[in-house]
């Protein structure tokens, strides 16, 4: 059979074109289910909350579902009230001090376990065993440890330093805050240590060969080598930790429960106790929404500002 | 490695089946009534809800009653959730400030739309008054008091003090000889537990009388007085730096402290603590006596039996009859301490157990607690202010400025 010029090769393409039709249409159906999943458990929720901090919604009306608009009048009254600003700074001080700390003791603990260590395997099994463990049962543990009366932290205290020495560690806002900060940065180590030692041993050893052959000392290979190296693997870390920490409910809902003052809140408790102590369900979606642009406008500055760094 | 990975399948279906059919009932179940019951109850008193349940369920086997525990700010928002949805208990049992925030959501229904008027004779009328809301029943009480008493330690103490200023001195010399810590454990993150200090003071007034909504009154130099007070008396190691119930509870029953200041509820506790104790009615304060506040914890019914069915109307009827009935308050009181609300329980109580007599005494010197929404923000406003005077982070002549303003605050937030 005569066959015209290109024949074979346009049956190659038309069949490699075919087949990677048939492969795209089995990739969609096996993203359709997780898509679906996302916009149930993500993209309606996020859309109902912005809907919702436009509206009154509050105890009384909440079963009518009569919920009259109100335009920005909750954004109004958030950005009017002292008190954003005061839980806003103390978002950020929390954020900022707790993936300080991560970062600082996990990659400190990184390049410790990155070295010959007698016992490595126990010393690294016992440093991730917080990261193991309910946040729930390490913030009721803290709890107990700061105790006003019976802590261990307040009778240790006491018995190096006298009765005076005894701290209000969860009723004064100012101390529920630093207990608060005590036990997440506890809890958070792990997290970073192990990204972190993940990518260290990633790094070619030849590059400290080298180094050592140039006669560089070891902060100089730090910073001239693990550090750079390191960024490709920290950024998501830190990234996700920050995110992570700005909307961290348990530790500190937990400590302080119900009896905190608003000076110990962040962000995120103090739209909780809007929403469910004080029934205000419109006023607690606008915070909500305020902090989600937060988040989001920082994560795509982070990112583009290492890509830049990344360029140079 | 084909069989680990068939292995693996089969065992990823029967998990999805497990996890699909988990929310299914047992056949037999489908031909019964089903009564949900949730609760904020302390453990002596859910033991005995058990009892009571098991009984009822005997002498009606064509009903089934489940009771579910909460913590009283769980219970408030997994109810309101619920009740949103049109799901939930059919009945939640909580203390009467809880009846007004409910009542302000069309959470719950007046009561004698299923029970009829004639139910409520036989209970007493200032529990009914506690839960009546704009002339109608929300709730029924099943038990009067929540009021705070004087617990001493029998051992420490030979005679309870009748004034603040006697208790003060008489464990000033226990403190001297180092067998004391404090002179009065009592809690100190709740404003329901100082509330007594404050009415020697106030009067027990929170709201500006002929309100309605409620409008509180808090500014008052009677508050300032009160928080110069309290302040000494936490300076001076009277009351705990800080404690929770526990701590409290722990300082009495380690003889820390020779008095305590809880309700009924302690009685059971202290039992089981071994400790030879006492109880008494609160002392006075500069000759003013100190007024707890009073409530009643009440069974109320939730919005959703509107759509029930009349089978599952009658089965509800029937329970809290019987859980409310004569018998079951006695039962019930053993375990919680408090007074009956049906008259003829209150008098049998008496007659058994002297206790109830000291309650009633304290109770004759209480201030009632309004069921209304209001109230329930008032606790929140003042545990706050409480909170920032007892660390110094206001002053006593702020302290009723600032109770003032985060009441105001709250209830504005309440109503939206």
């Amino acid at each position: 059979m005569r066959v015209k010029k290109g024949y074979y090769n346009n049956l190659q393409i038309k069949s490699a074109k075919g087949s990677f039709n048939r492969e795209k249409n089995k990739i969609l159906l096996f993203l359709i289910p997780t898509v679906l999943v996302m916009l149930l458990v993500v993209v309606y929720p996020l859309i109902f909350e912005i809907v919702l901090s436009f509206k009154r919604v509050v105890l009384q009306n909440l079963r009518s579902w009569n919920w009259p608009n109100v335009g920005f009048d909750n954004y109004n009254r958030i950005f009017q009230e002292p008190i954003f600003y005061k839980v806003l700074g103390n978002t950020l001080l929390w954020t900022v001090i707790n993936v300080a700390c991560h970062v600082f003791f996990g990659m400190g603990l990184a390049l410790l376990l990155n070295r010959k260590l007698p016992g490595k395997g126990i010393i690294r099994l016992i440093l991730i065993l917080p990261w193991a463990m309910p946040e729930y049962i390490v913030a009721l543990t803290w709890k107990g440890l700061f105790n006003e009366e019976f802590g261990t932290i307040n009778v240790v205290l006491k018995a190096i330093f006298g009765s005076d020495a005894m701290l209000p560690w969860l009723s004064d806002p100012k101390y529920v805050f630093i207990a608060s900060i005590i036990a997440n940065v506890w809890l958070g180590i792990p997290f970073i240590m192990m990204v972190c030692l993940g990518g260290l041993q990633s790094i070619d050893k030849e590059y400290y060969e080298a180094a050592e052959v140039d006669g560089a000392s070891n902060w100089q290979k730090l910073k001239n080598i693990t550090l750079p190296l390191l960024k490709p693997v920290m950024t998501p870390a830190i990234i996700l930790g920050s995110v992570w920490t700005f909307n961290k409910v348990n530790i500190i809902y937990i400590m302080a429960g119900n009896n905190v003052s608003d000076d110990a809140h962040i962000l995120v408790t103090y739209a909780m106790k809007k929403a469910f102590n004080n029934y205000n369900y419109s006023y607690s979606a606008a915070f909500a929404v305020i902090i989600f642009l937060i988040l989001a406008l920082f994560s795509s500055s982070f990112i583009k500002a290492q890509k830049m760094n990344q360029v140079r | 490695m084909k069989t680990v990975r068939r292995l693996l399948v089969f065992l990823s279906i029967i998990l999805f089946a497990m996890t699909a059919f988990s929310g299914c009932k047992l056949l037999e179940d489908d031909d019964k009534i089903q009564i949900v019951i949730w609760e904020d109850e302390s453990d002596s008193v859910r033991a005995v809800h058990d009892e009571i349940i098991e009984e009822f369920t005997k002498a009606n086997p064509d009903i089934i009653v489940k009771r579910t525990h909460y913590e009283l700010q769980d219970l408030k928002s997994n109810f309101i959730n619920a009740a949103m949805a049109g799901h939930g208990p059919d009945l939640v049992i909580g203390p009467n400030d809880v009846v007004g925030l409910f009542q302000s959501g069309d959470l719950i229904i007046p009561t004698e739309e299923l029970m009829g008027e004639e139910f409520f004779s036989r209970f007493s009328k200032n529990a009914l008054d506690a839960v009546n809301i704009n002339g109608k029943q929300y709730a029924i009480p099943d038990r009067n008091g929540n009021e705070l008493l004087l617990f001493y330690n029998k051992e420490l103490i030979d005679k309870p003090a009748s004034s603040m200023e006697e208790l003060i001195e008489q464990t000033h010399v226990l403190k001297e000889e180092g067998k004391i810590q404090y002179s009065i454990a009592c809690r100190t993150d709740e404003p329901f537990f100082f509330f007594p200090f404050q009415s020697a003071f106030t009067g027990g007034k929170v709201f500006k009388e002929h309100t309605i909504p409620l409008e509180p009154d808090l500014d008052t130099p009677e508050m300032t007085e009160f928080a110069r007070y309290i302040k000494k008396l936490h300076k001076d190691r009277v009351i705990p730096r800080a404690g929770d119930y526990n701590v409290a509870k722990a300082l009495f029953e380690e003889g820390k402290a020779p008095y305590y200041i809880n309700g009924p509820w302690a009685f059971v506790e202290c039992d089981n603590a071994n400790m030879d104790w006492g109880v008494t009615v609160l002392p006075t304060i500069n000759g003013n006596p100190m007024k707890p506040s009073s409530a009643v914890k009440a069974v109320m019914v939730s919005v959703v039996i509107e759509e029930a069915s009349e089978a599952k109307k009658e089965a509800l009827i029937k329970y809290i009859d019987f859980l409310t009935s004569k018998e079951s308050q006695l039962k019930l009181s053993k375990a919680h301490g408090q007074l009956p609300t049906d008259k003829e329980a209150a008098e049998e109580a008496m007659i058994l157990d002297p206790i109830y007599e000291i309650q009633e005494a304290q109770l004759e010197n209480s201030v009632a607690t309004p069921p209304y929404q209001e109230m329930t923000k008032t606790w929140d406003a003042m545990r706050d202010a409480q909170m920032e005077l007892l660390t110094g982070k206001i002053k006593p002549e702020d302290y009723g400025r600032k109770c003032q303003e985060k009441a105001i605050q709250y209830i504005k937030d309440l109503q939206g």
